[in-house]
């Protein structure tokens, strides 16, 4: 064999070297986007929980048993207190901001492990992006839910008013 | 008339076609267990969408207690579903393995729905399902008339093998349904 054949030869070992790798990553990023398909479904399924579960509470630790605000806005947790009171500790939250400080390892059916996070804060009716240093009737709890399985981290928020029935 | 290099030439060109047919099989494969495994995906959370419609209904239209039986993986409740103004029994409940016998999958069950009394098959291919009940703070319990909120998690496998393999998915969540927070 002369040295251009041997030449050839080792182009095409490393031209075939390199498809395999290829087509390895590509059966890796397959097999990772199934189960990452499959975190993503559970976890999103989580947060819905998650805010649902607060929508069963009461908007703040002032209204708790439907107690009326006589004070307006002063009567609620100041916006820096936003938080679960000392001695609370989930599942025993009594108001929505109380998931503002929701920290959870959860084990999903699927044997996934997601790391849960709340946070919390005021909102106005005319900017509900923005969070406000002073009460308001809105508050904006958003739970973020983060996997190893997972490349990014999802927030899904919802905004709970205050209401009362008299 | 022995050519050497010919033969070594043949010989290598056979190596890497082999090595091509091989990566070809194994991406194949891949691409029907993923397939497999999307379509377990897929039908989990439709069967997910359906318990989380019907179960977000509990209730509703009902005065007095609502959930009429509770078990590990069936669960019997009243709900005005039409909207007629008379409360109709729901019940849901996982079959026994054996009675998918015509599938491969030994493990795989039928989900029944029954609506007063009329059950239908309504899926194939739950290999488990359980319920869990909680109350208002979000305590386990077994008292119906306390329950608020109820956990669903399950598991679907395809009724039938690829290469040894079955595709397969679990979801799991919890539906607070609207009805039962009045209580």
């Amino acid at each position: 064999m002369g040295r251009t054949e041997m030449l050839i030869l080792l182009g095409a070992i490393a031209i075939f070297g390199r498809f395999t790798l290829t087509i390895n990553h590509s059966r890796y990023t397959n097999e990772f986007w199934i189960i990452q398909t499959e975190a993503q479904s559970n976890a999103s399924a989580l947060v819905a929980q998650y805010l649902d579960e607060a929508a069963q509470r009461a908007f703040d630790e002032a209204t708790i048993d439907g107690a009326f605000l006589s004070g307006g806005t002063a009567d609620l947790t100041a916006s820096s207190l936003l938080g679960v009171e000392s001695g609370e500790t989930y599942p025993n939250f009594d108001d929505v901001d109380d998931y503002g400080s929701l920290s959870l390892t959860v084990t999903g059916a699927n044997g996934i492990t997601y790391q849960i996070q709340g946070r919390v804060c005021y909102v106005s009716s005319a900017d509900p992006t923005t969070p406000q240093t002073t009460q308001t009737y809105y508050k904006k709890l958003t739970i973020t839910v983060s996997s190893e399985f997972m490349t990014s981290s999802h927030a899904f928020s919802r905004i709970f008013s205050y209401y009362h029935v008299g | 008339m022995f050519d050497a290099e010919l033969i070594g030439t043949y010989f290598i060109a056979g190596v890497f076609i082999l090595a091509l047919l091989n990566v070809n099989e194994l991406v194949m494969e891949d691409n029907t267990i993923n397939g497999l495994n999307v379509l377990a995906q897929e039908s989990v959370v439709d069967i997910a969408d359906m318990l989380l419609t019907d179960l977000g209904r509990i209730g509703r239209g009902v005065s007095g207690t609502a959930i009429l039986s509770m078990g590990d993986s069936a669960l019997t409740f009243l709900a005005d579903l039409d909207q007629d103004g008379t409360a109709d029994t729901l019940t849901y409940s996982l079959g026994l393995a054996s009675e998918a016998s015509e599938t491969e999958n030994p493990q795989d069950c039928y989900l029944y729905r029954g609506v007063n009394g009329n059950s239908q098959d309504i899926a194939l291919g739950l290999t488990s399902l359980h319920f869990t009940y909680y109350d208002i703070s979000g305590i386990q319990t077994s008292d119906p008339t306390a329950v608020r909120s109820i956990g669903i998690s399950m598991t679907y496998q395809t009724s039938y093998y690829f290469e040894g393999h079955l595709g397969s998915a679990s979801w799991q969540g919890r539906v607070f349904p609207k009805s039962l927070q009045l209580g």
